[in-house]
């Protein structure tokens, strides 16, 4: 117990002090998370709503493919948009590597899925009679997917949700492609990774600690969101 | 000359087990009322004529209000103007159908009925050429309804209408043109009141009985009744209609009493001498044609046929109460 007592006490010390590093760490990880969970939104809502209406063939194995992609490890499209953006790979000139880029880029790819997916499940499940009233209403692209986001709001922000709680708790893809350099690209992630392998377990904790806030903050503002549109329907 | 509207290949599924019409063709300001039992195909027919199947294209010429509209997020007028291209002609609409007061209210807090109105209304409001409404009376309460039927019937004049309804009453109001419906098929199309007086589908004629369905015009007004002439017949009905209005009148033929002689004047009560025409078995009943302009049928039972001792060609008085004949439309 004295042991946990201590790494407990020397968090808080780690905290107290707030250090610059720690704020930066704090800073590029909202940059990064939010940045890629906003761009999964932006691309993934509109194709969910997209494919949530639509009845196509072969729009089951699509969505079979979003299932698959909702589940990759982190670490898989890590590799993979390394070998992307490596020296000698297509898309090696942008010059991307272990930038912040690079970070947001493979966790747009991981939040995309989930984005997509959540929303399609959300839009199948409104009513057939809503589904019926929009396509009698005939209406053009935009104004039906705003009016279809409305209808399946509170799905869209689970979704929106569920695509930020994956990159905000990552490490393996921005460790892959981020390369964890302090100052740089070191998240609070792959910052805790590497203080507890150095064994500063203080510092770790505290990281995960303020890990955690973020999450509660962004999660408890999200269902603050959906309750409201319920208090404002 | 505003061209026909034809509809192809309406059937569904391809085999055609729900829907099974093939083309169906509306003149360009013609309204048809479909009328048919549950499960007839019906709305299937609405929805491929609208073009909302999935997997099949919105047709963009048809104004298309489904059976269960539904209120969307926001205020009624933010649902009344959705897709709509002329919000005040919707807003007038709306202020006809007695849902003016509630364009600030939340669609939600709407009642049934009162969001039927905001379909029907915001339906109405396009310039579409045909307009197709499934059931559009289905949550309208029995006073509003004439104004309904008033609205549907001023906003399409000029275009086509296609209306689907189980509803007799509604269909001869709404209608010039009847359609009935059964197992997918059309079993039958004319003049509204000659299909609805004389169904040929079996199980339409179960649904709807034999009844009398009249169409004339109203000459002299009689206290609280008027008179209208119906071909040669001239009859009394409690109705606020005025002379020279059109009015629409159904009477089930069940409600017909038939004497052998003339019998004492009775109050409120038509009574039109004629001839048998024509005796035919219904089930247990026995239905009487008269040979009047327009014929007149009657069902009584086949002991009150013998008590009658009438036969083709017996002179005999068909007494119809004035309380037993509904109104259905006046235009």
């Amino acid at each position: 117990m004295a042991f946990l007592l201590d790494v407990l006490t020397d968090a808080w010390d780690y905290l107290a002090g707030s250090p610059e590093e720690l704020l930066e760490i704090v800073a590029l990880t909202l940059m990064v998370s939010l940045s890629a969970t906003a761009l999964a939104a932006l691309l993934g809502v509109p194709l969910g709503v997209w494919l949530g209406g639509a009845s196509f063939r072969g729009r089951g194995g699509v969505m079979a493919a979003i299932n698959v992609g909702m589940g990759i490890p982190p670490v898989l499209a890590g590799l993979f948009v390394l070998l992307l953006l490596w020296g000698e790979g297509p898309l090696g000139e942008l010059g991307l590597l272990f930038t912040p880029g690079a970070m947001v880029a493979v966790q747009t790819l991981l939040a995309l899925p989930i984005a997509i997916g959540v929303t399609a499940a959300a839009v199948s499940g409104l009513s057939p009679a809503t589904m019926e009233q929009l396509r009698a209403l005939d209406l053009p692209r935009g104004p039906r997917t705003r009016l279809v986001i409305s209808e399946a709001r509170a799905g869209v922000v689970a979704a929106i949700a569920a695509a930020f709680g994956r990159v905000v708790s990552e490490v393996g893809a921005v460790l892959i492609v981020g390369g964890n350099i302090a100052g740089e690209t070191r998240v609070l992630t792959t910052a805790i990774v590497q203080e507890s392998r150095q064994a500063r377990f203080g510092a770790a904790v505290a990281l995960g600690l303020v890990l955690l806030g973020i999450s509660l903050i962004v999660n408890l503002g999200l269902t603050w969101l959906q309750g409201w549109e319920r208090r404002h329907a | 000359m505003p061209e026909d509207h034809r509809f192809a290949d309406l059937r569904f599924p391809t085999d055609g087990s729900v829907l099974d019409v093939g083309e169906f063709t509306l003149a360009a300001r013609e309204r048809v009322g479909i009328f048919g039992p549950n499960g007839a195909g019906k709305t299937t027919m609405l929805r491929m004529i609208a073009g909302t199947m999935p997997g099949s294209d919105r047709r963009s010429s048809v104004a298309y209000l489904p059976q269960r509209p539904h209120a969307f997020r926001g205020t009624t007028s933010f649902n009344l103007d959705l897709g709509v291209d002329d919000p005040d002609r919707a807003a007038v609409l709306a202020e006809r159908l007695g849902i003016g007061g509630q364009l600030g209210a939340p669609a939600d807090r709407l009642s049934g009925g009162e969001r039927q109105r905001l379909a029907i209304a915001r339906t109405l409001a396009s310039d579409r050429p045909v307009v197709a409404l499934d059931e559009p009376l289905a949550a309208i309460e029995r006073a509003s309804r004439d104004v309904v039927i008033e609205v549907i019937r001023s906003e399409t004049a000029g275009r086509a209408l296609v209306c689907v309804t189980h509803d007799l009453d509604a269909a001869l109001a709404i209608a010039e043109t009847l359609v009935v419906m059964d197992r997918g098929r059309i079993s039958q199309r004319g003049p509204a009141h000659e299909v609805a007086a004389d169904p040929t589908d079996e199980r339409v004629r179960e649904i709807i009985g034999i009844t009398n369905v009249l169409s004339g015009e109203v000459i002299d007004r009689v206290g609280a009744f008027a008179q209208a002439r119906f071909g040669k017949l001239q009859l009394t009905i409690a109705t606020s209609a005025e002379p020279g209005d059109s009015i629409v009148i159904r009477f089930a033929a069940a409600t017909v009493a038939v004497h052998g002689r003339e019998p004492a004047a009775g109050s409120q009560r038509n009574l039109v001498r004629g001839r048998i025409d024509g005796i035919a078995d219904r089930g247990p009943m026995v239905e009487l044609t008269l040979d009047s302009h327009p014929p007149l049928a009657a069902v009584v039972t086949p002991g009150a046929l013998d008590a009658l001792e009438a036969s083709r060609g017996t002179e005999v008085w068909f007494a119809i109460k004035t309380a037993a004949i509904d109104v259905v439309a006046v235009r």
